[in-house]
């Protein structure tokens, strides 16, 4: 067998075998388990947190408007108010709205005892929103009908570039974009950090237990570090492929039918996007994963990692915050320039491209620079790799570099 | 077939870690490599095993540059062990052996007879971690070898052995000889030097300072070693003509001469035609050799002898 066959064989099979990897996939997999069945989840817990709200409706025509199932729900009563109070008090109610008609405006008191919670105020408050319009409505005499066009009255926006290029997406369309991105950036960072340290571990125990010096008298260090690049490639494939066949799975057996929402979700994404994700998600990870090899392999035992790993944290953190901030506006120069950076564009680009009318052209740009930087990385860490891998030094990320430097050349 | 060395060189940029070294190691020869920490003889093996390049000169393989030959010719035994510690002790000879281009089933014979050979058949199964120190560089030793090199490169093998295993190793090693298998061996004691080696080469700051024979090396210094047991005081001792040097040990004098001509008349001196418990001329120990080389004035004493 050849030999980086061997040893990406041997890698791939300890660490998928390793407990860690087998916990941590089955914790992924129930969060996952838990986020598609979230309303059946929710039920279990929050079953018996309903609301329960009294309702003396003085209009006698807006009762129709406060549901009587539901989280919070309403009952209409036409108790007085006094005896109401003591039933707040007493805890029969968990609240009283109390509806009045003055001046063809409608007024509302709503009287709890316990206070309440911000969702029941929030919910108490859009219904009262609601019925407040409809009782103005009322107030002007209009026929049903009329009514009905005013209430339903909503403007769809036709949005009509004159750009030539110009993808000009419609808001929903990048409202899902924005999510979407958000989910595949937080994915980025998470497999990144979690196996760009793995490598780093790797090979910095690998090196420490000086087994390193035992492989390199039969393999070449570039077939090592592809060995190693390939094989930890090759556990988070796996990973992924676990993770979202669960979630796939999980969408067609849930409860709650998220399977359609999710492919019409979908349908709003272009073609164009999924494969600009999937290529930024493969080769920032193909990037970190060169990156932290040889990271791995400047640190002289396993201890010295962590302290290895910090420099891709801190890039992978820097990305993953412009991101979050980029979410509420993505056109930020900040977020401009960073969507070019080889190292954050892998999750700010395809924000930008889904987010903003940014062209294709734009996205490929950024694509290529990522794949250059990746060649120029790779082709660096082949050349140095070699002399670090048996350079034992101590003191700081930066000495370590020198050492390797001057004892080799 | 044999390895050359010959003005082998290898420059940093500030300093000069082996310079202008030359040996030749014969077929089935045991050759020691000895020098203090830093003198140069990890990067030798290194350059040897072509995982650093040479500055100057050639190392060559029968003929052929190191650097052009499939590296399964040769196995290696590092100075600091290095053994996958979640392995387990089987698996880890498996991998070094297929690493080293070999099947699985050709292997498990020799894996079999090691085991047996080290006395590590119970832990097979064990993760390599849960070893005993002694134990774990016995695996390491069969998994430098495994896969039947021509030349095997030990670095070390003996350091924190017991005696015991100690013993176990020198045969295995003795065993690897006789069937054909060239080896080099570095190491700080003397006395497995001395016991293993028929030829070796001392090194000192990337010098060398001898590289040859040992018999040779001790017979440049000739039987200057006098071990006796006398009623004369280490004065009396010191005294004498050819006399160098008197050391007083629990069992007797060991006296340092100036040469071994001096020997029949100190015996008359000594024994004044009186029965003589002991009295023994001998060639110096090659720890005795190295420290006088490798020790403060060794350029005169190298040049002297």
């Amino acid at each position: 067998m050849d030999r980086t066959l061997l040893l990406i064989k041997q890698n791939y099979l300890q660490k998928v075998k390793a407990k860690s990897f087998i916990f941590m996939t089955l914790l992924y997999m129930a969060v996952i388990l838990v986020a598609v069945n979230w309303s059946s989840v929710k039920d279990i817990f929050s079953g018996d947190d309903n609301v329960t709200i009294a309702l003396i409706d003085e209009t006698k025509q807006l009762g129709a408007t406060f549901p009587e199932k539901g989280d919070v729900h309403f009952k209409a009563t036409s108790e007085t108010k006094k005896a109401l109070e003591k039933k707040v008090k007493d805890g029969d109610y968990d609240g009283a709205l109390i509806l009045t008609g003055k001046d063809k405006k409608l007024s509302a008191q709503f009287i709890t005892y316990e206070a309440p919670s911000l969702t029941t105020q929030q919910t108490v408050e859009t219904y009262v929103d609601t019925a407040s319009k409809l009782y103005g409505i009322q107030q002007l005499n209009l026929s049903a009908a009329e009514a009905e066009t005013l209430l339903s009255a909503q403007t769809v926006i036709d949005e009509v570039s004159l750009k030539k290029d110009d993808s000009s997406k419609s808001s929903e369309a990048k409202m899902i974009g924005i999510g979407v991105s958000y989910v595949m950036g937080f994915l980025i960072y998470l497999f990144v950090i979690t196996y760009s340290s793995m490598i780093t571990t790797d090979i910095a125990s690998e090196k420490g237990s000086r087994v390193l010096e035992v492989l390199m008298a039969s393999i070449r260090p570039n077939q090592h570090l592809m060995g190693k690049i390939i094989s930890v490639f090759l556990i988070g494939f796996t990973q992924i492929v676990i993770l979202v066949v669960t979630a796939l799975v999980g969408l067609k057996l849930a409860k709650a039918d998220l399977w359609s929402s999710v492919a019409d979700m979908a349908k709003d994404l272009s073609g164009a996007y999924i494969w600009i994700v999937v290529a930024f998600f493969l080769l920032t990870l193909l990037l970190y994963l060169t990156l932290g090899a040889l990271m791995g392999s400047l640190v002289s035992k396993v201890e010295e990692a962590g302290q290895a790993t910090m420099p891709l944290m801190m890039l992978m953190m820097a990305g993953f915050f412009s991101l979050i901030y980029g979410m509420t506006n993505p056109d930020t120069v900040l977020v401009k320039i960073l969507s070019f950076v080889p190292f954050t564009s892998g999750m700010l680009m395809p924000l930008r491209y889904s987010s903003t009318d940014l062209s294709l052209s734009m996205a490929l740009i950024s694509l290529a620079i990522l794949f250059v930087t990746l060649a120029v990385v790779f082709v660096a860490t082949v050349a140095l790799y070699r002399r670090s891998v048996l350079t034992y030094s101590t003191g700081s990320l930066w000495t370590k570099f020198k050492n390797v430097w001057k004892f080799t050349t | 077939m044999t390895l050359v060395l010959s003005n082998v060189t290898k420059k940093y940029r500030d300093f000069i870690a082996v310079d202008q070294i030359d040996f030749t190691i014969n077929r089935g020869e045991i050759f020691g490599l000895i020098g203090q920490n830093g003198a140069g003889k990890t990067t030798t093996f290194r350059m040897i095993l072509n995982l650093q390049e040479t500055t100057e000169g050639e190392i060559l393989w029968n003929g052929k540059s190191v650097n052009q030959l499939n590296r399964d010719f040769l196995g290696y035994l590092p100075e600091e062990r290095g053994i996958y510690p979640q392995m387990k002790v089987e698996e880890q000879l498996y991998f070094f052996g297929e690493l080293h281009g070999k099947k699985k089933k050709d292997l498990k014979p020799k894996i079999d007879y090691w085991l047996e050979r080290f006395e590590l058949e119970e832990k097979r199964k064990d993760k390599a971690e849960t070893l005993s120190k002694g134990n774990q560089q016995k695996v390491q030793l069969i998994a430098s070898f495994i896969h039947e090199p021509q030349f095997l490169i030990l670095d070390e093998p003996f350091s924190g052995l017991d005696p015991v295993n100690r013993e176990l190793l020198m045969s295995a090693i003795v065993e690897l000889r006789d069937k054909g298998v060239t080896i080099l061996f570095s190491s700080h004691q003397m006395d497995n030097v001395e016991e293993l080696c028929d030829r070796l080469c001392i090194l000192k700051r990337g010098k060398s300072l001898f590289s040859g024979d040992l018999q040779q090396l001790k017979q440049q210094y000739g039987k200057v070693n006098l071990r006796i047991r006398t009623t004369m005081t280490k004065s009396e001792l010191a005294a004498l003509d050819g006399v160098e040097r008197v050391q007083q040990t629990n069992d007797g004098y060991t006296l340092r001469l100036k040469d071994e001509t001096y020997g029949p008349a100190l015996f008359k001196r000594i024994g004044q035609g009186q029965y003589i418990e002991k009295f023994s001329m001998d060639y110096l120990s090659l720890d005795e050799i190295f420290k006088l080389k490798v020790g403060g004035t060794d350029g005169q004493n190298a040049a002297a002898h």
